[in-house]
């Protein structure tokens, strides 16, 4: 290749990128922002606010409903709402805030930590006054916090229960628990699901036992609380110890046995298997509810609490709601914050579907003393359990999931849950 | 002589006598065996799309329920109906048509750019010498092994300094230079016979003349092809619009497919309604063009 | 003769300048393609090995020089060169079932029988389909009680785990790959078919060849170069295997379908670690041009007929 017309390419290339790569970092990250909710807004233009979440159709209205109440109580100030499915929702967050052009305010879960050490997250102390979180839940708090600080605020939450085929367990004459006292020990779980387990050829006809997420650590981590082992140190840094103890891998043991040995339970369970009859109890969430109202009106189903070893322990947790530190208006992105989470939260309690986490929404709400919402909110306030709020929080899900997923699939127990705990404690040491 | 060319079966003619003998009983016995084959082969590769489309016209509840034991009722729905593909219509804030026109404007434009920009580039590599010209060839193809996975955040970057984010152009300017496309072009253009371009030039036709008037329009098998790979390309794109133009307005449809999978709920009927959806355009344009496409893509590999 | 020293001479005379004009059109005519890739591809490819050099947080757009580090921690890592052997492992699965499957098929659609329109279509017809969507729907026929194990169940045969196993994931994903692209390799094959002058079979029969032997030593060496073709084709998309991964395993069981792209994307997009992210990405971009020589020389063809 001719010399000069390589090193004219060369220049021509150096140059270009040269621009470019000014134009484009500087600096890349939350930056002081470029466009939208410019500081110096002109008087008389609407204040904006980009507020994002992760929900479905009926989660936006019942979100836009609370914007537009905010935005008659606050003339001058327009909140658009966006809504990204949940599957691509942090990698969307995570360009968006690379690119210098993340939301004001937006939905935040067990990430609040990973985003906050980031940079993604404004601290909230000097907003949350020792007032506002008295009336939350404790563990709803969990969250939402870092190192010592507050970076979230609760939106919601969800608490886990076992949905039962009503006809199945009549016609087995298994009666259905409903208060968290009666709530099945680990044997007596067992036992039902092999009962009602059915096997017809070399297939499963009927799958004793299931949960409606997949396999992960929102799934399986409850078991090792019921038996009093956690995965992570209490500072979140360690693996070693706590997650390799005798009572962590005695509680995968017996979970993944369901899968191997019991077959009870399958890994890779038929979508809708639970309302179509193809499995007769499910590990669902709190929402499951209305997913089985909307598309399964008939089906008669019950709802049994989270079973319990030698403690209870339901797995909880839900969306929060952070601020962008790079936005314009912190003071006002806060009174949105704080109108999502707490003035309207009886309405959005009401309309999502999702369980309050606001003691007083919880006494005044009628609905919270019949069933099955009355044995969700026990379990939040007695038994709930939460992820933990580390700020890797993704690798350690995946690695979790990984070993889970191993070990319902046949996979040595101390092997997985070794590898495990190695790559967790190299990455966590850092953290 | 029959033949069967490329196995290279030679089988003798038929004997005078046309009566059942060995021979013809065994090619019929081939000719069975092939056909036999043949139908597999297509019931397997038919299968996913087939019950994909059925999945289209259940109910929700029905879509997994008929699959043990294996009947005809895996494959034909219990109860038929339009309901997946209406809700489809309902959708808010835009009935699923806006982001099946969204998918077909990007395309077509990424389309119709790609073929004028890249068969410029392919006539030049293939016909007009210059000094390093080959050299260049290969350094453009180089880029095609670099997966895109490696490009994004770079380049959503560079979309950000435009301020190109959520817009149709982000969707569609990076994607017109293709080296595929130069690569597959030329190979087509060093086929034709220089004949044609020097005529031209004899009745007056200056260079580009020469290649606008009369190479183009004599590639159209190349050009349907890398054509319709180019449609393909952007109408199956997924990570990068979901990266750079999510929002509504400018949403295309395999994003859209992404939301009806949610944490909460997996809305399973409208994946299948719209799968079949999105399949359908790409369907009926390769239906009708194959004869092109078949006859661009089997050239190209020649050289 | 004569016509082509009177062509010459016209071509001469039109462009006096001769070579000057070809450039000068070259230019133009390369630009719009030559700006396009520059500003999109190159670009960022170097914008891409910067940031390799680099500590990048992807969140807090915190960038911290570190040199060769980055690659230095890539040699020493465990699981990119576990994720490099399984896409190397893929690739090589892929590579074969395409082309024995691409030639099978390409043969026995190259005969005139009934309904090869309706056949060519079937086989064809995945490629026209969306991976996203696809993958999807595979995962569900995979599920252990998802339509391929009713099949199975159906002729006698006991039901497999599929996706749940790390002996057959990614024999699982491979079959998913081979459904999807085959169909172009028979087209491409197909082509290389017909160029075969039938004359040959004709003559080699009336030597005595068998089918075997015409098909090894006419057949084989002269599709050489569609062969070359189309193992290039399929190594370089095999080897960028992703999207799949993505929908189907997220890298498991067991690390068994734990792809390069797969972690590439997933360390930088979900751990945020761009810089060590963009090193990987280098690193599959020099191992990918090194298999792409090798195949060069391997299928080098110097066959003319």
């Amino acid at each position: 290749m001719g010399i000069r017309a390589r090193s004219f390419l060369a220049g021509r290339t150096l140059v270009v990128s040269m621009v470019l790569l000014g134009a484009a970092c500087s600096p890349p990250g939350p930056t002081a922002p470029a466009a939208s909710g410019g500081a110096a807004a002109p008087a008389g233009a609407p204040t904006q606010l980009k507020v994002w979440i992760s929900g479905t159709a009926e989660l936006d209205t019942a979100m836009n409903k609370i914007l537009s109440q905010f935005q008659a109580e606050n003339p001058g100030v327009s909140a658009t709402l966006e809504d990204y499915p949940f599957a691509q929702y942090y990698e969307k967050l995570t360009t968006a805030f690379a690119g210098g052009s993340g939301p004001d305010v937006y939905w935040i879960d067990i990430r609040t930590a990973e985003f906050a050490k980031r940079g993604a997250l404004l601290p909230l102390d000097k907003y949350v006054s020792d007032d506002w979180t008295s009336d939350v839940l404790p563990v709803a708090l969990k969250e939402g916090m870092w190192n010592g600080k507050r970076y979230s605020v609760p939106m919601h939450e969800l608490a886990n229960g076992i949905f039962v085929n009503k006809a199945l367990f009549a016609q087995a004459g298994i009666p259905v628990p409903h208060d968290l006292k009666d709530a099945w020990t680990w044997d007596q779980l067992r036992q039902i699901a092999m009962k009602l387990t059915e096997r017809a050829g070399g297939t499963t006809t009927r799958w004793g036992f299931g949960s409606q997420r997949d396999i992960g650590d929102w799934v399986v981590l409850p078991y090792l609380f019921q038996n009093g082992a956690t995965p992570l140190s209490p500072d979140f840094k360690t693996a070693s110890r706590y997650l390799d103890s005798s009572q962590s891998i005695e509680a995968l043991t017996w979970w993944g046995k369901l899968f191997t040995e019991d077959k009870v339970a399958t890994a890779s369970p038929a979508p809708d298997a639970f309302p179509t009859g193809t499995m007769a109890m499910i590990d669902a969430v709190s929402t499951y509810v209305i997913a089985l109202q909307r598309q399964y009106p008939n089906l008669a189903y019950d709802i049994a609490p989270a079973p319990r070893n030698k403690q209870c322990a339901v797995m909880t947790g839900g969306f929060n709601v952070g601020i962008n530190p790079a936005t314009a208006q912190p003071d006002l992105a806060w009174k949105l914050t704080d109108y999502m989470s707490r003035v309207k939260h009886a309405q959005w309690a009401e309309d999502s579907g999702y369980l309050p986490d606001r003691k007083s929404v919880m006494a005044s709400g009628s609905k919270y003393k019949e069933q099955p919402w009355k044995l969700f909110m026990d379990e939040l306030a007695q038994c709930g359990v939460s992820r933990p709020p580390t700020s890797e929080y993704s690798f350690f899900a995946d690695t979790f999931q990984a070993m889970a997923k191993d070990i319902a699939g046949g996979a040595d127990v101390k092997a997985s849950v070794t590898k495990a705990a190695t790559a967790l404690d190299a990455r966590l040491s850092a953290s | 002589m029959a033949s069967s060319a490329h196995t290279g079966t030679v089988l003798p003619a038929r004997p005078a006598h046309a009566h059942l003998d060995t021979l013809t009983v065994r090619r019929f016995a081939l000719r069975a065996t092939r056909y036999a084959i043949m139908l597999v082969l297509a019931v397997f590769f038919l299968l996913p799309y087939v019950w994909m489309m059925s999945g289209s016209l259940r109910t929700q509840n029905e879509i997994f329920a008929n699959l043990f034991p294996l009947s005809i009722w895996t494959f034909i729905p219990k109860q038929w109906t339009l309901a997946s593909y209406q809700a489809l219509l309902q959708l808010q804030p835009f009935p699923f048509t806006h982001y099946v026109l969204n998918s077909l404007f990007v395309a077509f434009t990424v389309t119709l750019l790609s073929l004028i920009v890249n068969s410029c580039a392919a006539y030049v590599f293939a016909r007009i010498r210059f000094p390093g010209r080959d050299a260049l060839f290969v350094v453009f193809l180089a880029t095609m092994v670099i997966p895109f996975e490696v490009l994004a955040i770079p380049l959503y970057l560079e979309m950000r300094a435009l301020h190109w984010t959520d817009t149709y152009q982000a969707l569609i300017v990076p994607f017109i230079a293709s080296p595929l496309g130069m690569f597959l072009l030329r190979q087509f253009f060093l086929g034709l016979p220089r004949e044609l371009e020097e005529a031209a030039r004899i009745d007056g036709c200056s260079l580009f003349g020469a290649f606008w008037r009369v190479v183009l329009p004599n590639a159209t098998p190349a050009l349907i092809a890398f054509g319709l790979i180019r449609f393909q390309f952007s109408w199956d794109a997924f990570i990068w619009p979901l990266i750079v133009a999510p929002s509504p307005p400018v949403r295309v449809i395999q994003v859209a497919i992404a939301s009806f999978d949610s944490d909460q709920l997996v809305q399973w009927d409208l994946i299948f309604a719209a799968a079949v959806l999105a399949s359908l355009p790409i369907v009926l344009l390769f239906a009708f063009l194959q004869r092109y496409y078949v006859q661009g893509v089997v050239t190209s590999g020649l050289k | 003769m004569v016509r082509q020293n009177a062509a010459a001479a016209v071509l001469r005379k039109l462009s006096p300048t001769g070579q000057p004009e070809a450039y000068w059109v070259a230019f133009w005519l390369l630009l719009p393609a030559a700006a396009g890739l520059i500003i999109f591809t190159f670009v960022p490819i170097v914008y891409a090995f910067w940031i390799s050099l680099h500590d990048y947080q992807l969140l807090s757009g915190q960038l911290t020089w570190t040199g060769a580090a980055n690659y230095v921690r890539l040699l020493s890592d465990p699981s990119v060169t576990k994720a490099l052997v399984v896409s190397l492992l893929y690739t090589v699965i892929s590579v074969v079932a395409q082309v024995v499957l691409g030639l099978g098929l390409a043969l026995l659609v190259s005969e005139r029988v009934r309904g090869l329109g309706f056949f060519r279509a079937a086989y064809f017809l995945p490629v026209v389909a969306s991976l996203v969507v696809m993958a999807t729907i595979w995962k569900f026929l995979y599920a252990e009680s998802g339509l391929f194990n009713a099949i199975l169940q159906t002729v006698g045969l006991p039901s497999q785990p599929f996706l749940k196993s790390a002996d057959q994931a990614l024999l699982s994903i491979a079959a998913l790959g081979v459904w999807k692209f085959v169909g172009f390799n028979m087209l491409v094959l197909l082509g290389g078919l017909q160029a075969i002058p039938a004359d040959l079979y004709e003559s080699a029969g009336l030597d005595g060849a068998g089918a075997i032997q015409r098909f090894a030593y006419i057949t084989l060496p002269l599709l050489k170069r569609v062969l070359l073709f189309v193992v290039v084709m399929t190594s370089i998309e095999s080897f960028k295997l992703f999207t799949p991964v993505y929908v189907m395993t997220t890298g498991g069981p067991q690390d068994s379908t734990d792809a390069i792209v797969f972690q590439i994307f997933r360390t930088g997009f979900r751990y945020y670690e761009l810089g060590y992210a963009a090193a990987m990405s280098f690193l599959l971009l020099a191992v990918v041009v090194i298999l792409m020589w090798f195949q060069f020389r391997a299928l080098r063809s110097d066959v003319e007929y």
